[in-house]
Parts: C-alpha cells; structure tokens; sequence
C-alpha cells in the first residue's frame, strides 16, 4: 500500500473536506483577510523542511489550491545542514527560510532558544493541545510516538517484549533469538537519539541502565540512520530494534509485512516536530497562513493517510493524538518543548555525561 | 615585441584564489571558540585542544590510515596491471571491457554499500544460495577485513583511468626495442612500460590513499559491527554531539586532514624530480602494437572477470533487486515480492526529473567547463620549476581532501559572506564552482601527466619555425594529449554527476541533484527508491559514458 496521497486523492480530500476557496474557519480574527492579501503580495513561502519532497508534495499542493497565487518553495535537508544554513544565512543577512520544519527537536529548541523564531500567536492554537506550542514561537505539526520495531517472522508475538517493563525478562528468556540481533541507533550518530535517551531516563530513572545493559548483554549491533537500522529488520538481518520513531516504522511496516511496531504499553515517548517562522522571513504573512494552514483540521487530518501521527486532538484515527492518549493515558510522554528533558539536553554538562553513559555500556 | 597577456600568472592566481579563500576561512574558523559569524566568538586553540586529546580521534585516524594503506596497496597494482592488460595487450574484448570497468566510480559509496548488503550481507540473497547449496557462508561482509579488501577493489578504477591514459600515449618503439633485445612479454612490462608511467601511478596512488583517509560510506554501512570509527565518521559524529554545531572542531580536524597532504605532495614530487624521463611522445613517429599474451590470454581475461563480478556484478545486482522487490532477506520467496512500485513512485516526481537533468547538465556541460579550467592551470604549470608550480601542487589536492561534511559548509560560507559571489549563491554557478574545485586534483592530475609525456623538442620545433608558445601549445601539445583531456572530462563528468557534499548547502528547489535526492531517500527510509534511483543513475551515466569512449576511440584512430 502506498503511503503516498495521488492527485486523486487530494482532490478526493479536497471535495470532502471544503471548497477550494480561502474560507476561513469562523474562529480565525476578523482581520485574517489582511494577512491573506498581504501573503498574496508576497506571493511565496520558501520553506526549509526534514521532510522528503514527496511527502511534503500532497500539503504543498493543497495549501496552493486554497491560496493561489502564493508558491511553496519547498527545500528538503536532512537536520544538520538545514540548522547550520539558517544560522549562516541569517547571520549574513542573506535570504532564509521563511518556515522551518524538522524532526531535530533538540535542534529546533536551540534556535527558538536564541531568539530565531517570530512570535505569532496562531488562530489555530486553540485546537492544538498546549503541550505542541511553545510560547507562540514554536508550533508542532507532527508527534512522533518513539516504538519497537521487530520482524515478524522471526519472533513470535510473545517472544516481543509489550513494554519497557518485560523488555529485560523477555530479551533474557529467548537469549537465543536475540544474540547479535538487536540493533540500536548509535547516540553519537544523531541528535534526535539522544533525545529519546533523555527521555527514558526520565520516565524510568536509573531503571533504564538496566534495560540497557540487558540489550548489551545480547552483544546489539550499533548502527546510525534508521533506514539502515529498519532495513536490517525487514530483512531479519536483525531481528528486533529499540526506540525508533513511529512514522518511519508505520511506514516501512505498510511496505513490509514482516515488520511489526509496536507502541510500548507501560509508557510511550513522542517527539514533536516544531515549526517556526523565521524572524528573518522575508514572506512572513505567507509563512504565517502556511503555518495555520498545517495546524489546521484539514491539513492535520491528511496527515494519517501519509503515514504522519497528527497533533491536533480532534483528528479521529490510528495513531492520532487522541487514540495515544486514550490507550496510554499517562504513559503518553510527549517530548514537550521546553520540558526538563529537553533542558538536560542543552545544558553542556548534562548532555556530556548522559552521551558517556551511554557510551561506556554500548562503545568501544 | 608585445608584451605577452600575464594568461599564465592570471591563471595561477585565480584558481589559487579558489582554494586559498575556502580554505583561510576553514583555518580561521579552527582558530575560533565558536562560529565565526557569531560576535561571541574570539580566537582560542581550545578546538584543537579537544581534538587532539581525544581518544576517539587518535583511534580514527589510525583506523584511516590503515583503511587508506591497505586500500592503495589492493588498487594500485591491481589497476596498473589491469590498465596495461586492456591497453598494451591483445586481452580479449580490451575495448568493451575499458568503459565497463569504470563503473564502480558511477556508484556512490553509500549505495555501494546497500548494494554489498542486499548481495552478500548475512541474509544477502548470494549468501541464502551459497548456504543452501553448500550449508555454510565462508564470508562475512561486516568483517574489518572484508570493508579492507572491497574498499580496495572499488578504488580500482581511478587508478585504471590514470594509467591507462598515459599508456595510451606510449609509442610501442620503446618496448619493441626491449623485446627485441629478448625481453619477454612480462619484463617488458615490468621493466619498460611501468616505469614509463610512474607519474600516472604516484599521482593515482596519492589520491587513492587520501580517499581512503576520508572514506565514510563504506565505514558508515559496512564498519558498523565492528564499531570502526574512522575519521570521517568521527567527524560525522562530532557534528551531532553536541546541541549546537562545533564548527570549531570540524574545522580543527580538517585542519588534521589537509595536513596530511602535505607530506604527501612532497613525497611525490620528491619521486618524480626526474620528469624528463617520463617522457615518451618523441618526435619520431611511432605505432602502438599490443603485447602478446599468448597463453595468458584467457587466465588474465578470467582474472578481470572476477574484479568485475566482485566490484560490479555484487553490489549493482544487489541494488537492483533491492529497487524491484517490495522486502527481502530472511525467509522471503523472491518471485512473490516482485514489485514495480519504486518505480512508479521515483517517476511520478517531478523533483526526479529534475535532478537527473541537474546532474547530466552539471556533469556533461559543467565538466567540460572545468575541464576547460584544469586544462588551462595545467598549461599555467607545465615545464616551470618555479614557486608558483610548487604552490600548485601543494593546493590542489586539499579542497579534495577535507572531508565532504565540511567542504559544503565551507563553500556555502564564501558564498554568504564574500561580497564579490553573494548573488550567486542560489545559481548553478555556485554549484559548479564548489565541484570543480573539489575536484582539481583529479582534473589537473590528470592532464598533467599527459603533458609531461609531450617531448619538449616537439614545441620546441614549432617555435622554431615562428610559432607563438600559445600557437605550439593548441596545435601541437593539446592535440597530442587529446586522450588526457577525454579521459579527464569522463572522469570529471562521472565525479560531477555523483557529488553531493561540495554543493549540498548552495541547493535550491529546482537546483536539486541525483545526489541530494539520493540522500532525501536515504534519510526518509525509502530504501526502495533509493535503489529505483540509483539504477536510473548508472544506466543513464554508463550509457553516456560508452559513447563517451566509442567517441573518443574514433577520435583516435
């Protein structure tokens, strides 16, 4: 099945969901329209985005169905070099992006930190839970619950651990199965690992060294990139990974009918994925539609048909906001922006002796 | 008398000017606490005082260098030998095999890597036939050992290019005089032809030694089990440990690289001070006549048979499998996952158009344009003794070597901060400069050693008879190095068509390559596309390269 919406599709959504006109809902201000004449003077939105351009191609295309006459430039780069292009371009006053979207949480919250973000106070944000905003600077549009993933026809349904609790028991029991066959992200690889380290550690306190060691016990391969790590566990190279992100799991599951997921029942982490206009924009009122359009119900509730877990709670579906919170309850442990997990991480120390941690058990 | 147009010191300059300014800035940067356009920033050792008292890196460089060791030892000997046997030997199908064997350089390293995976990776579909016909797997891809020999294997063909290029400029008298005297087939080889092509050997032999310090794909994918940390990959990992980017560190341990290229250069020009004897094209008129093997024939035709199948049949089937099956590995019926959905997928996107025009365009046209500028540095710096040479040679193999994560951070910076090139930034301009500095060494190399096998009394002649240096060096020289020049545009276009870190911050919607999406795929777990791409790549590049060469075959004779 293809995660990818055609131009079916989303003319399909478009009829279902409302005229291709630029009615706004009822609760946006009554002064919107002035923003929406503005944006079409501007006439573009140059985004910066951690997305690939397929994926980002179906809201590109609606957003300019309803707003004609204003261009998405969408540009797609991995975390890293999207972070060090906005800090450049803006420090050499150069032109930037309008909108910034990445997955790089712990990168986003560096920038709205140090003052890049424009302070916008979104019609939407009343329908998106208070956790994804941050002090009207920063507005998640996805949430990312952090999963295992496993191969399905190598273990068996109980031969899986359900939860961060078993995980250690049943790793220990079918030691067999699992020698040299559970891989791990490496945490020196990628910012958004440590991010989830950060995480279990505060669900779980000193408990997760325990977890972590168990995993070590079972020799693990220590790779980077989860396209290399989900398929080394389509094809049973491996057999079983630890923390990975729910979206590119669902995804590859949906390709690869040996991949299973599975959302930890004891307690599930999400990564937010915030966005911000840039204070440098040059088409901040077109930013600024773009950014309400992709919080709005319409947007949001494309996003499960692309195999993203939207963030708006009256989005009904698999793997919705709403659903995680009613199977988990507590449990459901968002990554809030500003939260002391994310404080650990940007504090030097911290962070340093954490990613030592976690280097003298898996390092070498 | 006119006063001559200052081409030779204009030339120099300029293009010394294109490395010097990236590279003073990559410097300065190290020199820093912090990024230098922040104002918090002031000048402190403090980046090299954490590079160098780390562990990690002095266990990374040690790895590179053994990595790059082994990989010069595997490639040199083997491309030369493979050179000499498709050029100055009645080998069988010489001339299909010669653009077949470039094609490992078509192939990234990262899809090289997938490609061994799907192949002969523990549930490789070679590896699942070998244990089902034979009961066991007598290798092991994730073994040090193994990313040693295939990281030798695939460096292969720039070595092929350069020798084989010089080779093809060798008159036969001198061998026919050796083997007239009674040298057989071999000593003739060994004796005769090898030495003639020393320039082209050390020079492939640096580059292959300085790629393997900077190798990352093939560590990233296949090094992973046996936790192998090479310079690249510490230099990958230090860019994400920390919260904020440390361009400090990244800059210091470029720092590291580019200093191990200066040994390096004048190591090769202390073996090749004696340049004169290299010198083959004389004046006297001579015929090219291949070497008979006799028996050899088919042992040595088996012998590149197997270099193929290890360096291009293994990972290109791997990967072409990997675009045509929805899952694989471990208990999967291969006839039940056939799949066209990559396909569909990759050329239902615009952007996919896109990039493979970019890149041709970038590769076809753009190379010939650096070629234009190899060509013209290699001129400025052919028989001079002087500072400038010297300066030459000492430049041109750093921008290559700086490892690509920061080369394209360093270039995106002169093209934001210097005042001059801030408007094309977001042009093709910008991207094709970035490459075609990158790749200096290679292009000038190159050519260079075609030069120096030019017998200087053939200029000489012309001059005499009136002609201007300018007037002897486009009739007479560059003629007579034609196949230098073809070769280097092949090269160069295959370098430019794969590249991706040079230019990858200078990317704009619209400007976007082969490479970028590549990496876009690669990030966003389609594996699959991934695959579908990179089969698209190697078809539309290896054909363009085959007519490349029938081309230039019938160019030469």
């Amino acid at each position: 099945m293809s995660m990818r919406l055609s131009a079916a599709a989303i003319a399909i959504a478009a009829v279902l969901v409302g005229p291709a006109t630029a009615q706004t809902p009822d609760y946006y201000p009554a002064d919107y329209s002035a923003t929406i004449d503005a944006a079409k003077a501007e006439g573009r939105v140059v985004v910066y985005g951690t997305f690939d351009p397929e994926a980002f191609a179906p809201f590109a295309q609606d957003f300019q169905a309803l707003y004609p006459g204003i261009t998405v430039d969408y540009n797609s780069m991995s975390s890293s070099p999207l972070h060090s292009r906005v800090l450049s371009e803006v420090a050499a006053n150069s032109a930037t992006a309008d909108l910034v979207l990445s997955s790089a949480v712990d990168r986003q919250m560096s920038l709205l930190n140090d003052g890049y973000a424009l302070e916008y106070s979104s019609p939407e944000k009343a329908g998106v839970p208070e956790w994804a905003v941050w002090k009207d600077q920063g507005y998640s549009m996805t949430m990312d619950p952090i999963v295992f993933v496993y191969n399905k026809s190598e273990l068996s349904e109980d031969q899986v651990p359900k939860s961060h609790a078993e995980l250690a028991d049943v790793i220990g029991r079918n030691a067999d199965l699992y020698n040299g066959r559970i891989i791990l992200s490496d945490i020196r690889g990628g910012g958004v690992n440590a991010v989830f380290l950060a995480g279990d550690v505060d669900a779980l306190g000193d408990g997760l060294w325990v977890l972590q060691q168990a995993m070590k016990d079972q020799n693990p391969i220590v790779s980077s990139g989860s396209s290399t790590i989900l398929e080394s566990v389509g094809a049973g190279e491996s057999v079983f990974a630890y923390n990975m992100q729910g979206g590119y799991s669902r995804q590859v599951a949906g390709e690869n009918p040996s991949v299973g997921v599975i959302i930890p029942n004891d307690y599930a982490l999400a990564v937010l994925r915030p966005m911000y206009i840039s204070k440098a924009a040059a088409n901040q009122n077109a930013a600024k539609l773009l950014l309400d359009y992709l919080l709005s119900h319409r947007a949001q509730s494309m996003m499960l048909s692309e195999g993203m877990y939207p963030v708006r709670a009256d989005v009904e579906g698999e793997g919705s906001t709403g659903e995680m919170i009613a199977k988990l309850g507590d449990g459901f442990r968002p990554i809030l922006m500003g939260s002391s997990v994310l404080e650990t991480l940007a504090n030097e120390t911290s962070r340093q002796e954490l990613i030592q941690r976690w280097i003298s058990i898996f390092g070498s | 008398m006119r006063l001559a147009f200052p081409t030779r010191q204009l030339t120099i300059a300029l293009v010394g000017a294109m490395v010097v300014l990236p590279m003073s800035l990559l410097v300065y940067q190290s020199a820093l606490d912090g990024a230098f356009f922040f104002k918090t920033s002031s000048l402190s050792l403090s980046a090299y005082a954490f590079v160098l008292t780390d562990a990690a890196f002095w266990s990374a460089l040690r790895n590179s260098f053994v990595i790059a060791a082994a990989m010069t030892v595997i490639a040199v000997p083997l491309g030369a030998l493979m050179a000499f046997l498709v050029v100055r030997t009645d080998l069988p199908f010489a001339r299909a095999l010669e653009p077949i064997i470039l094609i490992p350089m078509l192939i990234s390293s990262i899809v090289l890597a997938i490609g061994y995976v799907v192949s002969i990776g523990p549930v490789g579909f070679y590896s699942i036939w070998f244990r089902e016909a034979f009961g066991f797997v007598p290798w092991n891809l994730y073994s040090p050992v193994t990313l040693y020999v295939i990281a030798g294997l695939v460096n292969v063909p720039p070595v092929f290019l350069f020798v084989s290029s010089a080779l093809k400029n060798l008159g036969s008298d001198l061998e026919e005089a050796a083997r007239t005297s009674g040298g057989g087939s071999w000593r003739v080889a060994f004796d005769i032809s090898l030495p003639m092509v020393m320039p082209a050997l050390l020079y492939s032999a640096g580059l292959v030694f300085l790629s393997g310090i900077g190798l990352f794909g093939l560590p990233l994918v296949l090094g992973v089990r046996s936790n192998f940390n090479v310079l690249a990959t510490y230099l990958h990992d230090l860019s994400n440990q920390f919260g904020t980017p440390s361009y400090h560190l990244m800059a210091a341990v470029s720092v590291c690289f580019i200093a191990i290229t200066f040994p390096l250069v004048m190591l090769q020009r202390h073996l090749l001070r004696f340049s004169e004897r290299y010198v083959s094209v004389r004046g006297k008129a001579s015929r090219q006549k291949p070497v008979p093997l006799g028996a050899f024939r088919w042992v040595a035709f088996g012998g590149v048979v197997v270099w193929l199948f290890v360096c291009t049949v293994l990972p290109i089937s791997g990967i072409a499998l990997r675009s045509v099956v929805s899952r694989w590995g471990a208990n999967v019926e291969l006839l039940d996952v056939l799949t066209a959905i990559h396909y569909n997928q990759l050329f239902s996107q615009p952007v996919f158009f896109r990039a493979i025009v970019n890149s041709v365009l970038i590769g076809v046209v753009g190379g010939a344009a650096a070629v234009a500028v190899y060509a013209a540095l290699a001129i400025a710096i052919h028989r001079r003794r002087d500072g400038a040479t010297r300066f030459v040679d000492y430049i041109v193999l750093v921008p290559n070597t700086v490892p690509g994560l920061v080369i394209g951070l360093v270039f995106l910076w002169v093209f934001l901060f210097f005042p001059p090139l801030t408007q094309l930034r977001s042009t093709l301009f910008s991207i094709w400069l970035a490459y075609t500095v990158v790749w200096l060494a290679y292009g000038i190399r190159l050519i260079s050693s075609s030069l120096t096998q030019v017998g200087p009394e053939l200029e000489e002649a012309a001059r005499t008879l009136g002609a201007s240096r300018g007037k002897a060096l486009r009739d007479i020289t560059l003629p007579l190095v034609r196949h230098g020049l073809l070769a280097a545009w092949v090269l160069v276009f295959m370098m430019f068509e794969s590249e991706y870190s040079a230019g990858v911050y200078l990317l704009t919607s619209g400007t976007e390559v082969v490479g970028s999406l590549l990496v876009a795929y690669a990030d966003g777990g389609s594996i699959g596309m991934l695959a579908a791409l990179s089969v698209v790549n190697v078809l539309l590049v290896g054909a363009g390269l085959a007519v490349a060469l029938r081309w230039g075959m019938r160019v030469h004779g």
